[in-house]
């Protein structure tokens, strides 16, 4: 067991040093770089002209005329070694604070789709597959598909529009102002509730659908064995009989999705979260790039990566300790 | 003394003592408080300029003495400025000793609450929130004509306009107390502007004619700025800038080199790599008053002092909040210090459509800038339910131009496009009217685009704005075939003289026009067989291929054509026509001038008269007979050749503010060049409980 | 039809002799026949297949063509009565749009007194057939003024024709996208399968790369750096080739694992035992067990495709007008305005809705057609 979790641990560091090339090399993709849009703050408006020289002398300024190759060196250096992605040119200070301030809400946010997702996909599923065919299961399949084919963002403005309109929530971020900064109470927490409903539900609704199908597949598969017509002859009662073994084993390949979920997830942020204007890490990296703040992009793509990976690492090790046959064939 | 004549002595010392008593309290009587003048009822007491007094001014006129009294949240207000002494000195020692004072527009204001409004994000869209607290030297009064002081008390010009004395108020104090004077005003220049590791290239916008001016402390409250050309305008400029032309010496002197031989020291005690650096940590590197400061840098807790009328006191990447100065040099005609909002609270909403949410639900206070007119029948239909007020304002320098690329590089659609017959033609395609309809509303007139806004100017002529707006695409098809571009193969596209179709590649940015008018635009050229290719880019991406001259032509709201900015600033009058974030067309033309001949191509004689008209122009003062004729033949000039094709202009945009704000006075204009609601006077407004 | 499990007995009826000896096909078609939701979804797809082809002749107007007179205007819904009395042809009323003069906001005034029937095969704007084929019919149409199913967008323009436009649009789109992204899978998945070794290894490790960076910024990083040159068009069949990039690690890895666990089952080496080569035994054994595999994917992946191109074309990514789809369309109703002032814009989001449905049961029914196992206590 030991030998598989350090195999896989070794697996993610490399995945991440190809990654942060991956990343590096879509940062320089796009031509230009930020000392033109540095260019742009520092003069708008002011009818100065600006010319070659100045970009240039600010380029330098930035470090952004040195060859690619050293920047990546002391791009990764600095990550590995300080924990520090560089410096953010938007908001002039280091690409850390930024995204510091926002990195709670994206995890307040991912954690509370998935626990959405999986508290509603797991029962939902395991009872449409004991209702298999039925106009309850029919029913479920048609409600969640609708999650997958509704395009996020349109279901998060009539979602956004509904809650102000008829709820009168406030928009924008995780509290609302009274809350801000008022120390954790019931109160608090309802508001917190109030405000991650409409992402989360958006965000859930098409993981459910997908989860939900598994769940179902898998559980009936495991109906349909033997074991179960055994365990009810037996005279288990029929709770048990779900729950013991089938129930477990429809979950694993939940588990071992984990990590697909979390980029699903992390796909669909930036566009549900600028819909919301919810300041979080995918509404900035939308933002950084078209700021071209080359930084800031990287270090989120970086770090959504590394939780991705991470977490496709955790469900592995899970999912191998669950079931043996894993760790035998090696993955 | 006879019985009598005591007892008449005492009579007459009894009456004394009674009169004196009749009289005297009349005597005190006449030390009385001032009036609550206000504009709507200003009592038949009017000062030399509109709805403002001096404080001397007004008890002359009035007849009273001014008493000051405070916002009774200050003393706790300012404890949330960082940098400012715990105790707040009483009012009258905190005002300068001739403080502004301000006529309301309705009624005597009462102090509390909180002015909340949104902006893009950090340094975008923020500027109509930057002008609610801005102070420059001047201000232009609202009816965007008439300049009146602000910081300044008073100014005046030497005879040939090279000199300007600007007189400042005694006991004026920055937001920290500490005195501001005259040498604030030179630091600013001299060590800022002029220094060139804050500035490695002085702004153009402050050389005059390629050289700096001079700045001479005669006195702590009076300035003089000695320029090497006449510059008339600079006094314009100073009422609708952005950029305040006064910085606290008394903050920077510790982090600056020339006061601190030991800055550098200190900048690297601080983490900084040079004293550059440490200045612009407060600074900024720029006039802008939006830049990050140390607050969400993270690198102080204490910002820069200002003289605006809210101090910055929190920033984080979703929004701002600031709190009233307990130092400001306004106060109401009853003694009020102004402002009477406590505080303001600026928040970051990016999407369109969330701030519209945000707007029909009445969470905003006050809004001007991006709100569009499409939105409006939306914002109109739910005042009632969000407890607000739309208003349409005409904006200026909205008018969306087209101006095909006059130094294109390939030499057969140069010649195409030097034709002037080509211009007319594609200004006869466009049917304004249904451009006024669909993409405005109806809320706007056709119009030409010159290089001077007609409204805040007198010499454009009627001939001028509607020269070419007429809908008639036969006579559009006349000058083509006239040209001899003709549709030979029956494909419903004319031919260029080498036979390729002609093509026009239009690309754009959402920024700088409506899309939809580009869509109507395509459809109007095309039925007259000119074929154009639309495209969608990012603003930088156009800045950056349209000033490279790589584009067939250039689209974006025809601004900085208000008269006091063409008064001190020729950028729209002369090729580029229009500069680094806006460009027009005539690229090759501006190498040539700016290199003496060496590079570019040469330009038309119009285009050379135009350099001279257009520095005899800035020379002389706006409104004057010589301006209006210079004027007059640079508009001429620009409108015969159309460069810029005009679309519709005076479009009327939304401005929004909820209904518990009041001494809000409906806007005249809506527009960046006079920067907002600046001469609308924000600092008046009150909250109503 | 017979369940699975050898029947008893001689004298097997003519079905059950039919069930026998039906090739795989022919087995798959059977079990989808009867799966009524998919047969649903694959007749709601052709349906939106023909609509798409003949867009030109089903809108009655240009995809592009504006009425003046009817702005941002509700749908026109055909009637056969009213109190004037019934009327076989349908017909709607004569309208337009006049604007309020308080909000600004385009009332329609509709005229009950006039009627305008509606006449099909009619003569309308020209279009060319497929391109090529020159033509002036439409399926419908009123003699007099306009008529609007769907209502019309800010620019007076026929949401209903746009729609059809849009359709055909999205699906090519969608089609192309796919066939692209399984041919890639399918091309570099045998690479790594045919050459082993350490191509193998690579291109496995590179997949998990790439499969690990969330798509969306992905798209983002590499849309910037295309030239500037380049078409509308020109982008979006870059950005589809990039999808298919992106999209073909899943299946390659899936198929790869599908055929090394088949490798190992009964059939195969019964077929081993009996003499049967290795090429036989692919070809004829696992090469069916893994196209109909494709076949589901393909299926399933276009909603994904569709979906993509929706979101992208939000973000900016995507398709820009004047192309019309319906990302284009869902674009434009995106505001605030669209739901309170003219829901009627939102129905391209129906179509999309029940296409990706479509598909997704379709790929469904597909699925279960083509999985032996699945007939059991149905």
């Amino acid at each position: 067991m030991l030998r598989f979790v350090v195999q896989r641990a070794v697996g993610m560091v490399v995945t991440m040093f190809f990654v942060s090339i991956m990343v590096f090399a879509i940062m320089e993709l796009p031509p230009g770089d930020y000392a033109d849009r540095y260019a742009f703050r520092k003069f708008s408006g002011t009818g100065v002209s600006v010319t070659e020289s100045d970009i240039a002398s600010i380029r330098r300024q930035f470090g952004l005329d040195r060859p690619a190759w050293q920047r990546y060196l002391s791009w990764i250096g600095g990550i590995v070694t300080r924990f520090d992605f560089g410096p953010s040119f938007a908001f002039e200070t280091s690409a850390n604070r930024v995204i510091g301030q926002r990195a709670g809400l994206t995890v307040v946010l991912l954690v509370g789709t998935l626990l959405l997702t999986y508290l509603l996909s797991i029962p939902i599923g395991i009872y449409a597959a004991l209702r298999r065919q039925s106009l309850a299961d029919y029913g479920l399949t048609v409600v969640s598909y609708l999650g997958l084919a509704i395009p996020n963002f349109m279901l998060a403005l009539i979602l956004l529009y509904v809650s102000v309109r008829y709820f009168g929530s406030t928009i924008g971020g995780l509290f609302s102002p009274e809350f801000e900064k008022a120390p954790w109470s019931w109160a608090k927490f309802v508001d917190l509730l109030r405000h991650l409903f409409v992402p989360a539900v958006v965000l859930a609704w098409s993981a459910t659908a997908l989860q939900l199908q598994t769940v179902r597949a898998t559980m009936s598969d495991e109906l349909n064995k033997l074991y179960v017509d055994a365990a009810r002859a037996r005279g288990l009662p029929e709770w048990k009989v779900i729950v013991k073994y089938p129930a477990r084993l429809a979950i694993n390949p939940v588990v071992s999705t984990i990590g697909f979920d979390v980029n699903r997830i992390f796909s669909e942020l930036p566009i549900v979260a600028l819909v919301l204007s919810l300041p979080e890490l995918g509404e900035l990296l939308i933002k950084s790039f078209l700021d071209l703040d080359m930084y800031v992009a990287g270090a989120i793509l970086l770090m959504l990566t590394a939780i991705i990976v991470f977490m496709n690492f955790v469900s592995d090790v899970v999912l191998a300790f669950l079931d043996p046959r894993i760790k035998l064939e090696g993955g | 003394m006879t019985e009598t004549s005591r007892y008449l002595r005492v009579l007459a010392g009894a009456g004394a003592v009674a009169l004196t008593f009749q009289v005297a309290p009349i005597a005190v009587a006449t030390a009385a408080e001032c009036p609550a003048v206000t504009v709507a009822d200003d009592q038949g007491i009017k000062g030399a300029f509109p709805q403002q007094f001096e404080k001397a001014e007004l008890e002359k006129a009035a007849g009273c003495e001014l008493r000051f009294k405070e916002n009774p949240a200050i003393a706790e207000l300012n404890r949330r400025i960082a940098g400012n002494p715990e105790t707040l000195p009483p009012v009258a020692e905190r005002l300068p000793e001739e403080p502004l004072v301000v006529a309301p527009y309705e009624a005597i204001g009462n102090y509390g609450g909180t002015l909340v409004g949104l902006s893009k994000a950090t340094e975008a869209g923020t500027s109509d929130l930057l002008s609610i607290r801005h102070v420059n030297l001047f201000r232009y009064s609202d009816d965007l004509k008439t300049v009146v002081p602000n910081v300044a008390k008073s100014w005046s010009w030497n005879d040939d306009y090279t000199e300007l004395t600007v007189k400042l108020r005694k006991g004026h104090k920055w937001s920290d107390g500490q005195p501001f004077t005259a040498e604030d005003i030179k630091f600013w220049y001299e060590d800022l502007i002029l220094n060139p590791e804050i500035y490695p290239e002085t702004p153009s916008r402050w050389l005059f004619a390629g050289k700096p001016m001079q700045v001479e402390v005669v006195d702590p409250q009076t300035v003089k700025m000695i320029f090497p050309v006449p510059t008339p305008g600079i006094v314009n400029r100073f009422a609708v800038d952005f950029g305040q032309p006064f910085q606290p010496k008394h903050f920077y002197k510790q982090f600056h080199i020339k006061y601190n031989p030991k800055a550098n020291e200190l900048a690297k005690e601080r983490g900084f790599k040079n004293w550059a650096e440490l200045v612009n940590n407060y600074y900024g590197g720029s006039d802008w008053k939006d830049v990050p400061s140390p607050l969400l840098k993270g690198t102080d807790t204490r910002v820069a002092p200002t003289l605006e009328s809210h101090i910055l006191v929190e920033e984080t990447a979703t929004g701002r909040r600031l709190v009233a100065n307990p130092y400001f040099h306004m106060v109401d005609t009853a003694g009020n210090q102004l402002p009477y909002i406590n505080e303001i609270e600026e928040q970051y909403v990016a999407d369109k459509e969330v701030q519209n949410l945000k707007l029909t639900n009445g969470e905003v206070t006050y809004k001007m800038q991006a709100i569009f007119i499409e939105d409006y029948p939306l914002l109109k239909e739910n005042e009632s339910k969000g407890g607000y007020t739309v208003d349409l304002a005409p904006g200026l320098g909205e008018n969306v131009f087209y101006a095909f690329n006059t130094t294109h590089k390939d030499p057969v659609l140069r010649k195409i496009f030097n034709d002037v017959r080509f211009h007319e033609a594609m200004s006869l395609a466009i049917n304004r009217d249904e451009i006024k309809e669909l993409v405005y509303l109806g809320q706007a007139e056709p119009m030409q685009a010159t290089p001077a806004e007609p409204l805040t100017v007198t010499f454009v002529t009627d001939d001028q704005l509607n020269y070419m707006i007429d809908y008639d695409p036969d006579r559009a098809n006349a000058l083509l075939d006239e040209m001899g571009l003709r549709d030979s193969d029956g494909d419903g596209v004319r031919e260029r003289p080498d036979g390729k179709p002609l093509v026009i590649r239009v690309v754009y940015s959402n920024q700088g026009a409506p899309v939809k008018l580009h869509e109507l635009i395509r459809d109007y050229w095309s039925a007259v067989g000119v074929r154009a290719d639309l495209k969608e880019v990012t603003s930088d991406e156009y800045r950056a291929s349209a000033n490279n001259n790589d584009l067939d032509l250039t689209v974006w709201k025809n601004d900085g054509t208000s008269g006091p900015t063409i008064s001190q600033d020729t950028s729209r009058l002369v090729p580029p026509f229009g500069d680094y974030f806006n460009p027009g067309t005539g690229f090759e033309w501006a190498a040539w001038k700016r290199s003496g001949g060496k590079e570019g191509i040469e330009p038309p004689e119009d285009v050379k008269k135009l350099y001279d008209l257009a520095t005899r122009f800035i020379q002389v003062p706006l409104g004057s007979e010589e301006s209006n004729k210079i004027g007059r033949e640079i508009v001429g000039i620009h409108v015969k050749n159309l460069w810029k094709i005009g679309t519709v202009g005076n479009i009327r945009g939304p401005v929004y503010h909820r209904n518990d704000l009041k001494n809000f006075k409906p806007f005249t204009a809506k527009s960046f060049d006079y920067y907002w609601a600046y001469s609308f006077r924000p600092v008046q407004w009150y909250l109503s409980k | 039809m017979a369940a699975a499990g050898l029947p008893e007995g001689p004298g097997r009826s003519a079905e059950e002799l039919r069930y026998y000896t039906a090739s795989q096909w022919e087995l798959v078609w059977w079990r989808l026949c009867r799966h009524r939701a998919a047969m649903a979804g694959a007749f709601v797809l052709a349906l939106f297949a023909l609509l798409g082809i003949f867009a030109d002749f089903v809108a009655p107007y240009g995809g592009t063509s504006r009425d003046r007179d009817y702005i941002y205007g509700p749908p026109q819904i055909p009637r056969f009565w009213d109190d004037k009395g019934f009327s076989f042809r349908p017909f709607v009323y004569a309208l337009k749009t006049e604007r309020d003069p308080v909000t600004l906001r385009k009332i329609a005034k509709i005229d009950t007194d006039t009627r305008r029937y509606i006449s099909f095969f009619v003569a309308g704007e020209p279009y060319r057939l497929f391109g090529l084929v020159p033509a002036n019919t439409h399926l419908f149409g009123v003699e007099e003024g306009r008529i609007h199913l769907f209502g019309t967008d800010d620019l007076g323009r026929d949401v209903f024709s746009r729609l059809m436009f849009a359709t055909g649009v999205s699906l090519s789109i969608g089609v192309l996208g796919v066939l692209l992204a399984e041919g890639l899978a399918l091309v570099i998945g045998g690479i790594a399968g045919y050459f082993g070794g350490w191509i193998d290894y690579a291109i496995q490790r590179l997949t998990e790369v790439v499969r690990v960076i969330p798509v969306i910024p992905l798209y983002m990083g590499l849309a910037a750096a295309f030239p500037r040159e380049w078409s509308n068009i020109q982008v979006y069949f870059a950005m589809t080739i990039i999808l298919g990039l992106v999209g073909w690690p899943t299946l390659a890895r899936r198929l790869r694992s599908h055929l090394l666990a088949q490798r190992n089952e009964d059939y195969v080496l019964a077929a081993r035992l009996a003499g049967a080569s290795s090429a036989w035994i692919i070809r004829k054994h696992m090469l069916p067990s893994f196209t109909s595999y494709i076949i589901v994917d393909v299926v399933i992946s276009f909603p994904y495709v569709i979906l993509s191109e929706t979101a992208l074309s939000f973000i900016g990514l995507g398709l820009r007008p004047p192309t019309i789809s319906w990302g284009i369309l869902l674009q434009e109703a995106q505001n605030v305005r669209a739901i309170e002032q003219a829901p009627w814009l939102f129905l391209p989001a129906l179509f999309v809705i029940v296409a990706v449905l479509a598909f997704t049961v379709l790929g469904d029914g597909l699925r279960d057609a083509a999985d032996p196992y699945a007939v059991r206590k149905s």
